[in-house]
C-alpha cells in the first residue's frame, strides 16, 4: 500500500490558528508583555531554564504568545534561539563568585556567612491572598531594618564545602579543564559523559527531572536521603575574553540557583581495601533563575548517574537523559494527536486480514 | 580601567551615561561601522564543585556591534536586546583602546563606582535582614 496525498485542510487549519489566536482577547484585556515580566517571575525562571536560553524579556513574551502554556513557551524560546548565531563562549564562570541573594544549608546550622533566607515562598502559608484581586501601586510591607553584624562580601562568601574540606571530609578533586561536551551542537552518546548529563539536567523539565529524582530518593535508586549542604540564589556574573589583548568583558548578572547535595560515600581512593573511609560526595546542580526543587533534583540524579547502581531506572543516563527534554518529551507525545491515517489504516488491514483467516 | 572592571561598570550602572557619553563625543573620532547592533548567544561555560569539571549550563541573549577606527575595533557587547547600548559600548571600547577621551570617561566611571559602591551596600543591607540569628534555648 503506496502514500495518498491528501489536500482540503488549508482552510480549516487557517481558521484553527486564527481562532487560537484570537481565544486570548475575547474573553478579557490585552497585558503588556512588561507586566508578565514583572508579574510571573517564576514561572520566566522555569521557561528560560528549560529553554537554557536565558532573557527575561523573551521568555514574558513567549509567555504571552503561547497563553501561559509551558510547553508551548519553552519550545517558543528554543525555536527562536535556534534562529540566533552563538557569538561567544564565556570564560570560566564560578559561583564562588556569584552574588548571593539567598543561601541556606540544611546539613549545618552555623556555617560561615550564616543562614541568610533571602526572597523565598518557604515561609509563607499557602492560602490565597484576597488583596491580589485589587492593583496594588506598589510593597504594602517594609522591610524592617537592624544592625546586623556580618564580616563578609555577598559576592564571596565561602563555600560550605570549604569546611568539610578544612575538616578532611571532603576530597577536592584536581581542577579539570578539559573542554565540556555541547550537546546543542552534537547529540549525546552512550554512555555519556560528565558534561554532557549536567548539560542535560540543567536544561531539562522542571516536573520531569524532579519527578525522577523523588523516585531516586523513594526507593527506585539509592534509596537514601541527600542532605543539601548548601542552596545558594544569586547573580551570577558572566564575562568573555574576545582575544583582542584588551582582557575580559562583563556580559552582565545571571539569575542561578546552586545545590551541593551531600552523600556519604566510601572513599575511592582510599588504599585500604578492607576498611575504606566514609567521605563526603557531592550531588550538584545548578539552573537558571530562581528554581530551588529544580536544583535539587538535579543535583540527585547528578550524583545517581555518577555513582550508578546496576538494574536502576534512575542510574540509566540513557533513560533519564532521553526523556527530560520538555521539547523533545512533549513533542513526542503531542504528535500522537496528528494525523496518523496512513499507519493506522495499515494497523487494521493486518487485523482484519487476520481475524478473515481465523475465520 | 581594566576593560574587565569599566564594562562591569557601566554595564550595571551607566547605561545612560554611556548613551550621553557616545551622543556627546562621536562626532569627535571618526570610525566605520564593521557590523551593526545584532543579536547573538553567548554560551555560559561553568565551573561545578562536586567533581571540579566544566559544563554549560546554557545560553544568553546579547547585542553586539562593532567598530573601526585604522586596525583598531571596538566592541559593544551587551546582556539581553538594546541596540542603542552596544552601539555605546563599542565606542567607549573604541575610545579606551585608542586612548581618547580618557579623562571624561574616567570622571563618568568615578561617579558611576560610588553609585555602584552605595547600591551594593543597600543591597547587602536589605538581604543581611533576612539573615537568621540563632538563639539557644538553654542559653
Amino acid at each position: 500500500m503506496g502514500y495518498v496525498a491528501v489536500k482540503g485542510g488549508a482552510h480549516a487549519i487557517n481558521n484553527s490558528v486564527i481562532l487560537y489566536k484570537n481565544r486570548r482577547l475575547e474573553e478579557g484585556t490585552d497585558i503588556e508583555v512588561d507586566k508578565i515580566k514583572t508579574n510571573m517571575r517564576q514561572l520566566i525562571n522555569q521557561i528560560m531554564s528549560e529553554a537554557s536560553f536565558y532573557d527575561r524579556n523573551t521568555a514574558a513574551l513567549a509567555i504571552k504568545q503561547a497563553e501561559g502554556n509551558m510547553e508551548e513557551a519553552v519550545f517558543l524560546m528554543r525555536a527562536h534561539r535556534s534562529t540566533l548565531p552563538r557569538l561567544y563562549y564565556s570564560t570560566v564562570t564560578d559561583t564562588r563568585e556569584m552574588f548571593v541573594e539567598r543561601r541556606v544549608s540544611a546539613s549545618f546550622k552555623d556555617i560561615p556567612g550564616g543562614q541568610i533566607l533571602g526572597a523565598s515562598p518557604d515561609f509563607t502559608h499557602r492560602l490565597l491572598d484576597d488583596a491580589l484581586k485589587e492593583l496594588s501601586d506598589g510593597p504594602k510591607e517594609t522591610i524592617k531594618y537592624k544592625e546586623v553584624p556580618f564580616n563578609y562580601e555577598l559576592d564571596k562568601l565561602p563555600k560550605v564545602i570549604d569546611y568539610l574540606e578544612d575538616e578532611g571530609l571532603f576530597k577536592r578533586e584536581e581542577e579539570n579543564n578539559d573542554e565540556p561536551d555541547d550537546i546543542t551542537k552534537r547529540a549525546i552518546e552512550y554512555p555519556s559523559t560528565r558534561s554532557q548529563r549536567l548539560q542535560a539536567l540543567t536544561r531539562g523539565q522542571t516536573g520531569a527531572v524532579t519527578s525522577l529524582g523523588y523516585a531516586e530518593i523513594r526507593g527506585y535508586g539509592i534509596s537514601a536521603h541527600p542532605n543539601i549542604g548548601e542552596c545558594r540564589v544569586g547573580q551570577q556574573p558572566v564575562y568573555i575574553n574576545p582575544d583582542d589583548d584588551y582582557g575580559e568583558y562583563f556580559i552582565g548578572d545571571f539569575e542561578v540557583t546552586e545545590i551541593d547535595a551531600f552523600m556519604p560515600d566510601l572513599d575511592e581512593d582510599d588504599s585500604d581495601a578492607g576498611d575504606k573511609d566514609l567521605m563526603i560526595k557531592i550531588g550538584y546542580g545548578l539552573v537558571f533563575g530562581q528554581n530551588e526543587t529544580k536544583a535539587i533534583a538535579m543535583s540527585v540524579l547528578d550524583y545517581s548517574l555518577e555513582h550508578p547502581v546496576p538494574g536502576v531506572a534512575t542510574s540509566d543516563d540513557e533513560f533519564v537523559l532521553y526523556h527530560i527534554d520538555s521539547v523533545e518529551s512533549t513533542g513526542f507525545i503531542s504528535h500522537l494527536k496528528l494525523p496518523h491515517y496512513v499507519t493506522f489504516q495499515s494497523k487494521l488491514d493486518r487485523m482484519r486480514q487476520s481475524k478473515g483467516e481465523q475465520q | 580601567m581594566h576593560r574587565k572592571q569599566w564594562t562591569r561598570i557601566f554595564a550595571k550602572y551607566g547605561r545612560t551615561e554611556a548613551l550621553d557619553f557616545y551622543n556627546r563625543y562621536k562626532e569627535e573620532l571618526e570610525f566605520d561601522i564593521i557590523s551593526e547592533p545584532d543579536e547573538g548567544l553567548v554560551m555560559v561555560k561553568t565551573r561545578e564543585h562536586a567533581r571540579n569539571t566544566l559544563f554549560y549550563m546554557g545560553e544568553v541573549l546579547v547585542t553586539e556591534s562593532k567598530i573601526r577606527h585604522g586596525s583598531t575595533v571596538g566592541l559593544g557587547l551587551v546582556k539581553g536586546s538594546d541596540e542603542e547600548f552596544s552601539e555605546a559600548m563599542a565606542f567607549i571600547d573604541l575610545s579606551f583602546k585608542l586612548e581618547k577621551f580618557t579623562a571624561e570617561l574616567n570622571e563618568i566611571l568615578n561617579t558611576l563606582k560610588n553609585i555602584e559602591a552605595n547600591d551594593v551596600a543597600e543591597r547587602t543591607e536589605k538581604i543581611l535582614q533576612t539573615k537568621v540569628s540563632f538563639e539557644m534555648m538553654n542559653d
